[in-house]
Formats: C-alpha cells, sequence, structure tokens
C-alpha cells in the first residue's frame, strides 16, 4: 500500500465546491462577529466618564485578553469588561475567591512529577490545577499534556473526555488548568474522578490520579418557561438555571421542525433589553439531540464560566438559524422555480433560465429585505453554475449580479463558461444559496423573562 | 516568488490580521480540509460544519501561530479536534446515523477507504491522515500530537498493517487494480 494509492482514493472523495466556499464565508463572518464583540464598541460610551487614562487605553482596536483581565480588576470598568474576559473559565473566578479544594497527588513518571494542587466542581463545571517539574526543555508547540477524565466510567463512554491541556511557566513553574463541563450526566456532590495525562512535554508515559471533588454550594432555579413561535414552529423552553460560585449556566430545550436543522443562539439582556452577555458559540454545548416522527428536540447548555449573575430579572433572546441542504438545479428544470423552508419567512423564485453556447442567464426574485448591495454580494457569493451532475466533478462558476428591478428585488445572474458548449442545459447545472442565506439571515425570537431570586 | 515562499508570505499577513490573505489561505486548503473531515465524520453536512467551525476558530485565533512553517499542521489539529467533536456528538445522536448520504455510487468506492480508516485506533488514524493526506512530516507529527518521532514511525507502520487487515487482508494495491 502506498502513499500513492491512499492520496488517490483520498483525492477522489467529492468536493461540493458551492457549499464548501459558502460555509468558509460563513466561518469568517462568524469569526468576524465574534472580534466585533470584542471591540469596544460600548466602551467608547465610558470613556466619557472614566477620564483620560482609561481613554488613552480603551482606543486600542481590539481588546486582549490581558488587557481585559487588567481592566477587570479597575473598579466600574470591571463590571463592564468581565463577560467579555476569559468568559470560559470558571477556574479564573474560583481561584479568586479561593474557593477550590487543597489536593496534594504526585505521580512520577520519566522523570516528570506532575502534581495536582488544586480542583473543583463548581455548577456544571468540573476543573484543577496542575504544576508539572522535571520538564525537559521543549519548543513552546509541544508544551502541553494528553488527558483523560473518566476513564472507564461507562456513563461517560461517548463523551468528550480526552483533551489537551496547555502548560505555561508562571514564575518559574509550569501550570496548567483543566477543565470540563459536564452534559447531562449527573455526579454526586462528592465524587472522586480518575485523571490520566498520558502525553506530557512530547514524552509519553503514565501519570494517573483520583483526585476527590465535592461540589460547592449550588444554586439551581428551575423554570419550563417556553416561548412559541407557531410561524417558526419553534419552540424554547428555559428549563433551568445553575448558578456555581464562579459560573452561571442555562439549560434549555429547543423543538423544531425535524426537516429543518436549527440552531439557537442565546443572549442574555437586562429586563430593559439592554445587552449583557452574547451567546459564543464555544459557550454552548448541545447535551442531547432526538428526534421524533415530525420534530427535533435538542437539550443545551449555555455555560458563562468568570460570570455569576446576580439577583434580578433578565430576558434571554433566542435568535433562530435555519440551516437546510444546499440544492442543486438542473438547467431543465420546469419554471418558475421556488425555494421556500417551511418556517423561514425568505423565499427565492427563479422565473427564466436562457442557456446559449457561451453563457447562462439566470433571472430571479427574493423578498430579501437586505439592501442591493447586500443581495447582490449574497447571490455573487452563493449562487453557482457547475459542470456536471450531482456531485460536481468541475470547478464552480461565479456570476455577473445585476439589478433588473429594486423595488421588486429581481435580479439576474450571468455565467460565462469556460469554454464553448452545444449542451449546455445538459451539462451545467445550478446551486442555489438559499440555504446559506437562511442560515446567516438569524431570526428573532420572543425574549424568554426570568427571574433570579 | 515561488509557491513556498508566497504560502509564507500569505501566512505571515493573515497572522497580522489580513483578511484577504487568511481567505486565500482556507481556499487553497479547503479540498483537503473538507476530504479529511470527510474521512471522520463520513457525511457532507457534518464534514461541512467541521470546516466552517474549523474556518471560524483558525480566524479568531491566526495570531497564535508563531512560525508561518507549521500552519497547515496548526490548521489540520484545528480540523481533527472538531472531527472528534462532531463524532463525539453522532454516537450520544444514534439517529444521526439515518443521516448518511450514502446514496449515490461515485461515493461508495471510497467506502472502503474512509471505513476502514474509521476502525483504526484514533492516535493510529491521525498519524496516517497527517502523513498521507496532509504531507505534515514525521518530525513535525511527532511535535503536534506530543509523541516521539519512533512513536510516529511505529504508529505509521501499525496503521498501515491495520488498514491492510481491515480492507481484507490483501494488498491493498492489488485489490485496488483488479477492480
Amino acid at each position: 500500500m502506498s502513499k500513492h494509492d491512499l492520496q488517490n482514493d483520498y483525492n477522489q472523495i467529492p468536493v461540493p465546491h458551492a457549499a464548501l466556499q459558502e460555509r468558509i464565508r460563513q466561518g469568517m463572518e462568524q469569526g468576524k462577529r465574534e472580534q466585533q464583540h470584542k471591540r469596544p464598541k460600548r466602551l467608547r460610551r465610558l470613556i466619557v466618564s472614566t477620564g483620560l487614562a482609561a481613554s488613552i487605553l480603551i482606543t486600542s482596536t481590539f481588546v486582549i485578553p490581558s488587557f481585559a483581565t487588567a481592566m477587570a480588576k479597575v473598579p466600574l470598568l470591571g463590571q463592564i469588561y468581565r463577560p467579555f474576559a476569559e468568559q470560559e473559565n470558571t477556574g479564573t473566578a474560583i481561584g479568586q475567591k479561593q474557593l477550590a479544594t487543597k489536593i496534594n497527588q504526585v505521580a512520577s513518571d520519566q522523570g516528570i512529577d506532575i502534581q495536582v494542587i488544586d480542583a473543583y466542581y463548581d455548577g456544571a463545571t468540573i476543573g484543577m490545577n496542575l504544576i508539572a517539574t522535571g520538564v525537559p526543555d521543549v519548543k513552546p508547540e509541544i508544551r502541553s499534556g494528553l488527558y483523560e477524565l473518566f476513564k472507564g466510567d461507562q456513563r461517560f463512554a461517548g463523551t468528550e473526555t480526552k483533551e489537551v491541556v496547555q502548560f505555561k511557566q508562571v514564575k518559574g513553574i509550569w501550570q496548567a488548568r483543566i477543565e470540563y463541563t459536564l452534559g447531562e450526566i449527573k455526579l454526586q456532590d462528592k465524587i472522586q474522578i480518575p485523571v490520566v495525562l498520558t502525553d506530557v512535554f512530547g514524552v509519553h508515559g503514565n501519570w494517573t490520579f483520583n483526585v476527590p471533588v465535592k461540589r460547592l454550594p449550588v444554586t439551581e432555579q428551575v423554570y419550563g418557561t417556553t416561548v412559541k413561535n407557531p410561524i417558526y414552529r419553534t419552540d424554547i423552553t428555559l428549563d433551568r438555571l445553575i448558578q456555581g460560585k464562579g459560573s452561571t449556566s442555562f439549560d434549555y430545550t429547543t423543538r423544531s421542525p425535524k426537516k429543518e436543522r436549527a440552531h439557537v443562539e442565546l443572549t442574555l439582556l437586562d429586563q430593559f433589553g439592554k445587552e449583557i452577555i452574547r451567546n459564543w458559540t464555544w459557550s454552548t454545548q448541545s447535551v442531547k439531540r432526538t428526534k421524533t416522527a415530525t420534530e427535533a428536540v435538542e437539550q443545551s447548555r449555555l455555560i458563562l464560566g468568570n460570570y455569576v449573575i446576580p439577583k434580578g430579572s433578565y430576558l434571554l433572546q433566542p435568535s433562530l438559524r435555519i440551516d437546510l441542504k444546499t440544492q442543486s438545479i438542473p438547467l431543465t428544470k420546469p419554471l418558475p422555480y421556488r425555494e421556500q423552508s417551511e418556517t423561514h419567512p425568505l423565499k427565492m423564485e427563479i422565473t427564466s433560465i436562457e442557456t446559449t453556447s457561451e453563457q447562462v442567464v439566470v433571472e430571479f426574485s427574493t423578498n430579501s429585505s437586505s439592501s442591493q448591495f447586500d443581495t447582490k454580494l449574497a447571490i455573487r457569493n452563493s449562487m453557482y453554475l457547475l459542470k456536471g451532475t450531482e456531485p460536481s466533478d468541475g470547478q464552480d462558476i461565479k456570476a455577473k449580479v445585476t439589478v433588473l428591478d429594486a423595488e421588486k428585488q429581481t435580479f439576474r445572474s450571468t455565467f460565462q463558461l469556460p469554454e464553448p458548449s452545444k449542451h449546455t442545459r445538459e451539462e451545467y447545472y445550478l446551486e442555489t444559496g438559499y440555504s446559506n442565506t437562511l442560515v446567516n439571515t438569524p431570526l428573532e425570537l420572543q425574549p424568554i423573562p426570568f427571574t433570579v431570586d | 516568488m515561488d509557491l513556498r515562499t508566497e504560502h509564507t508570505e500569505l501566512v505571515r499577513r493573515a497572522i497580522k490580521q489580513d483578511e484577504a490573505a487568511f481567505e486565500q489561505l482556507i481556499l487553497l486548503h479547503s479540498e483537503q480540509l473538507y476530504r479529511t473531515a470527510y474521512v471522520y465524520v463520513k457525511n457532507e453536512q457534518d464534514a461541512l460544519d467541521v470546516v466552517q467551525e474549523t474556518v471560524y476558530k483558525a480566524f479568531i485565533s491566526i495570531g497564535q501561530v508563531k512560525e508561518p512553517k507549521y500552519f497547515v499542521t496548526w490548521l489540520t489539529k484545528i480540523l481533527i479536534r472538531n472531527c472528534y467533536r462532531v463524532l463525539n456528538q453522532q454516537t450520544v445522536v444514534a439517529d444521526l446515523i439515518e443521516q448518511i448520504p450514502m446514496k449515490d455510487s461515485s461515493r461508495e468506492e471510497h467506502l472502503d477507504l474512509i471505513d476502514a480508516l474509521s476502525h483504526l485506533r484514533k492516535e493510529y488514524r491521525d498519524v496516517l491522515v497527517l502523513f498521507y493526506f496532509h504531507d505534515v512530516p514525521m518530525k513535525e507529527i511527532a511535535s503536534f500530537i506530543g509523541i516521539t518521532l519512533n512513536t510516529v514511525k511505529t504508529h505509521l507502520k501499525r496503521g498501515r498493517e491495520e488498514l491492510k487487515k481491515q480492507l481484507g487482508g490483501l494488498d491493498y494495491v492489488e485489490a485496488r487494480s483488479s477492480k
């Protein structure tokens, strides 16, 4: 078996070019949005009240973590910054409040000693801090370790309990923090967690621990509040809130039509609708997904690490993103051809497909409320002409988009063929970006009110 | 400027938050990213999800890349971790299996390779994928996974042997050429 043979098979895996490009674009958009959240939009307002010294710092275009952490220690500014700084890390708050249980377990192998110095179980998060000694001089990229939690515990079979932990040198001591968020598995308040590290600083070995942890006092509030949206046929239920000493978690359930993959993102607002924390992708864990004959039911957990929600009244604003399968449309398709999801109000209709030996011209309309520029861009990036039959065996061809009637939202996409064809209609097909446009057009649902006692 | 220098230059620009350079880089590697994701998760939608999540994570953390020559390894690392995340979800959601689109015959040709890889031990599979499909040198694989060079060689050897067994005990080249 040669490298060449394996690569040949690998290279024959068909690539859905149009969908792939669109997903890349979406990934980048997601990243840009993320960075925009970190930009000090709201901080500019603060400049007025906190003086020149703060303003000099705040004019930086990025909130870098170290800066954010430093600012979190400043009274007043800290209140605003806290949700943005080290949001994932429950251990930060637990460390500051000195609530972790001291542990003194050492395991030695291959000349490296690993010590678990403390551990905590807060809300739905388990964590522990490690230090390492006898560490070889290694490159930065292998200053890490592979660990597995709950090894051999069948309740965790199939869940992700293996991860990489990064070591950092602080004042000459190699330190690392393991943090794990529990899914649907319920543990006792006092437990022993088996932990195995196998590859540390590039050295293969075995460092085994049995770490005792005791759950910190926790407040759970059960809500069961459901907001229903009959138009989008999606119900979201706020099941409960788990408030630990260094974290706040929300459990919620989404019910949506089985055919449409629905993703819900939550934003925490105060009772007047002012944003407190916007949900970030990595803060949400899909706990369980099941399907009935007609609907998909997804239980999720939003974890806000290093954030303890104060008493008061709040709103959770759900945004719904609907993800449909990309459609391939033969150029011989009877017209008009419509695409519309069962629930999303956006629709697209192709009214005409003209072909010559050199080009394909598609006329269509949408009911998008976006600006012409946005729509043109979205169309250019999401409607493709492809050669062959599905799956594509050629490069996708981008269109030149012209606006036919701005008011009626009608457009024309002109695709120039790479080479003349005598059978354009049979040799090419279209892929529309309707499904991608949908997923990029989130629908804001009714906010869910709740009170923290 | 040769291709390698051009690639390095693109990575340097991307590290400095040049979005166009980042996009160009991702597009350059996009087919490879998708195919590797497909090898792990075995269906189009999940593979696309993995690529999207990888692009997103790479975009927000590109500043972490210290040496442009490690960009591909770094990106593949993110991809593989996302694949395992999806695989774990697939295990929890057993009925996702019904969504795996295996209808068109063109894809069936690759099932033997993909299935065989998916039955390998994780350690062997990662090493094989990095070495064979992403052309990552063994030394770099060792750094990336955090194992020794000798372990990489052992994993490659055992992985290949396992793969042969999975593919029916025949010599893979012969089996392929006789189709």
